[in-house]
């Protein structure tokens, strides 16, 4: 029995739920970029993998807290961990990249290839599970001999925290765009008072 | 429990410690517009 610990899952999957959120609209975002060439798809798609980043973090650690108790270790090579800490590496590189190109236009055409290559790991995250044996449970989607069970009552409480944390999660991610957009008007007026001066 | 009480702080702290920086980052930043913006009337002024 896990007891009082079980509450960590009413963060823990919507945290790396909104995780899955954030590296899809990376995901899409460096595809519209790359067709589109517009700027503001570069804003979304970094804004996105950064906030993605945080999520996948903090699901980490959550797990890892749950895992101790429930498997008496806080970390094993199990297949959903570690495509995990892949995509988390994978994600933590798009971000180092960024900072290594100085040109915009160079820096937002290699990340959003980098991204639309890390994003595949995300649906290796989601299968590892099903796919191979794994301790992780599988709470949705489970071939029903390996189906966990769970009361409408904490059905009720765990759908109330998804729907807030995703509120909550977009939020975030609309106040990273913001930071973005503004960074980037620094970067142009500051260009343009350089170009002003004789 | 105490792992529980754990898993809450990390939650509430990583989220509460990233808006807090991307909050300060978005003051900051309006205002170091609105300089800029200020500082290139004041040359197109002259």
């Amino acid at each position: 029995m896990l007891g009082e610990v079980q509450r960590i899952f009413y963060f823990h999957v919507p945290l790396a739920w909104n995780m899955f959120l954030a590296f899809f609209i990376a995901f899409i975002a460096s595809i519209l970029y790359l067709a589109t060439r517009k700027e503001r798809w570069d804003i979304w798609a970094v804004s996105a993998a950064e906030t993605g980043v945080v999520f996948a973090t903090l699901a980490t650690i959550t797990g890892s807290l749950w895992a101790r108790p429930a498997w008496g270790t806080y970390w094993t090579w199990d297949p959903r961990l570690t495509t995990m800490l892949i995509l988390w590496f994978l994600f933590v590189g798009y971000l180092l990249l960024r900072e290594f190109i100085d040109d915009p236009e160079r820096r937002a055409r290699v990340s959003a290839v980098v991204a639309i290559i890390a994003f595949l790991d995300v649906p290796l995250v989601f299968l590892s599970v099903r796919l191979w044996r794994s301790l992780h449970p599988v709470i949705f989607e489970a071939p029903k001999a390996e189906k966990v069970h769970l009361s409408p009552k904490i059905m009720a409480v765990f759908f109330f925290c998804l729907a807030v944390l995703t509120l909550l999660y977009l939020l975030i991610l609309l106040m990273r765009v913001e930071v973005e957009v503004l960074r980037r008007d620094v970067a142009h007026l500051k260009e343009r008072e350089k170009e002003a001066l004789p | 429990m105490t792992f529980l009480f754990l898993a809450y702080l990390v939650i509430f702290l990583g989220l509460f410690l990233y808006m807090a920086k991307l909050n300060a980052d978005l003051t900051g930043l309006k205002e170091e517009v609105e300089a800029l913006k200020g500082a290139s009337r004041q040359g197109e002024g002259r």
